[in-house]
């Protein structure tokens, strides 16, 4: 490529980093960390609905909503003190014509102890699309998660429910097998009724253990 | 028995007779002292942790009862100082963490020698005769955008959050994690701090405090600091020159400098 960076388009047109820079298909920012903005690409102030001269010399924090300004001084500032960097950021441009989801990605380019002479290169991406694409996602999740919550109280109530149904006739079944075993009867008759009170304890341990399970 | 100093990532730094304790903010970890700890250590022994759910502390020690309200965060605080059996502390606290360390200053005055706030304030929310600087739906907005940028973190930021707060070598890679914090936390200490009004409080303080409110600060207007003083006993204002939230990472010297003269002049 050599030194000459100025090449020419197909049609013609000059095309050099300059040009690139301003039609870059995401807003470049240069900011330092008081917030103080020094230069902007075309496609930023497209976006913004801001002129050169209305966008330079401005405060940073003043491009987005409210909600947006608390979470860059909560967050974003103190990480990019801290951490020099910041990547994919979901915040809300909002100005006077505009207003939209973005991802903001920045760099500290210039690092100094004292905040206005700390630079900060970002890239700055539309995402609408892709953000109700995410809203969407998040509202599926969310349905999925409320739908295994109730699918899950309902299977405890009902295990719960007929156990409980299972259990009142089981309870008769062993009063009555206790008040036979005092009535008079051969062995055989002892011994089937030992065998029958075995099974219906067998089957009473097995529903207390389904009603603990649905129950926990 | 739990181990306090474990829970909250206590590091104890330094060397002096008087103690200093530094708590940090809503959303940020002990790695925030960073530039105030290197000049206080010279002279002062400092204590700096970490709240239960923040930074390196033990989140299975989290429990959502405790900690939805400021007084669970209060008691964290007099926990470390009843287990290192200190008294007499000079407590540092930013944001959230000034109300939080009045808190534990009213319930265990014993403990504390002066606390200084740092861009403290008692109420976010704006109402008829208070200028808290906010709007409720602005704070509705800002939990929005902590939930867009939550999504996703979970699973990927988990493997750091896993500390290792028993090797201080590591002290550079803690900084990597700055601000990673468990998002369901996050969540419950943002409205915790946020949404709390604890101007009532104010009039119960004893402790002598100095209040350091910045020039321009979104989430606490100067009246917030002038209310402070107004309303508490014993109270010191010192207006900074410097602008944003965080003066002690933005504007570190003149951040030592309101500090230093206001504990030299208290005699710690």
């Amino acid at each position: 490529m050599g030194s000459d960076n100025v090449k020419s388009d197909p049609n013609g047109q000059k095309s050099d980093f300059a040009f690139l820079y301003d039609n870059a298909a995401c807003g470049l920012i240069v900011f330092n960390l008081s917030g103080k903005i020094y230069q902007t690409n075309q496609t930023l102030r497209l976006w913004t609905g801001l002129e050169e001269t209305q966008i330079n010399g401005s405060t940073f924090s003043h491009l987005f909503d409210k909600g947006s300004q608390l979470y860059l001084q909560l967050f974003v500032y103190p990480l990019l003190k801290m951490h020099k960097e910041v990547k994919e950021i979901n915040l809300t441009v909002e100005t006077e014509s505009q207003n939209f989801q973005c991802l903001l990605s920045a760099k500290v380019i210039e690092n100094s102890a004292q905040d206005d002479k700390m630079l900060v290169h970002a890239a700055i991406f539309k995402v609408v699309d892709r953000k109700k694409f995410e809203d969407e996602l998040l509202l599926k999740k969310k349905a999925a998660e409320q739908e295994k919550l109730q699918k899950e109280e309902t299977l405890r109530k009902v295990a719960s429910d007929q156990s409980h149904l299972v259990r009142a006739p089981l309870a008769n079944i062993l009063g009555l097998v206790a008040l036979l075993e005092q009535a008079e009867m051969t062995e055989d008759s002892k011994e089937l009724i030992s065998m029958l009170k075995e099974s219906a304890n067998q089957l009473d341990m097995m529903v207390r253990g389904i009603v603990n399970k649905a129950n926990t | 028995m739990v181990d306090v100093l474990a829970r909250n990532n206590v590091r104890i730094t330094g060397k002096g007779e008087q103690i200093i304790m530094f708590a940090h903010g809503f959303g940020c970890d002990q790695n925030v002292w960073r530039y105030l700890l290197r000049d206080f250590e010279k002279g002062y022994t400092t204590i700096v942790f970490d709240f239960v759910g923040s930074g390196q502390s033990d989140l299975a020690a989290y429990d959502s009862q405790r900690y939805s309200s400021l007084d669970g965060y209060a008691l964290d605080v007099i926990e470390i100082l009843e287990t290192l059996n200190l008294k007499n502390v000079v407590f540092i606290g930013h944001s959230v963490a000034c109300m939080i360390g009045m808190k534990a200053a009213i319930v265990r005055p014993e403990y504390f020698g002066s606390l200084i706030f740092v861009a403290p304030s008692p109420c976010y929310i704006i109402d008829e005769s208070y200028n808290g600087g906010m709007q409720r739906a602005d704070l509705e907005a800002l939990f929005e955008v902590m939930d867009s940028n939550y999504l996703g973190w979970s699973s990927s930021m988990a493997p750091l959050i896993m500390g290792n707060p028993e090797r201080p070598e590591l002290g550079e890679e803690l900084t990597d994690n700055f601000c990673a914090t468990d998002p369901d936390i996050a969540r419950e200490f943002a409205r915790v701090t946020f949404l709390s009004d604890n101007r009532a409080d104010l009039k119960m303080l004893e402790t002598p405090s100095l209040t350091l409110q910045c020039s321009s600060d979104m989430l606490a207007p100067i009246e917030v600091g002038h209310y402070i003083h107004e309303n508490t006993a014993n109270s010191t204002l010192a207006v900074l020159s410097a602008t944003g939230h965080c003066p002690h990472m933005s504007h570190p010297e003149e951040t030592i400098r309101a500090i230093r003269s206001y504990i030299n002049d208290h005699g710690f």
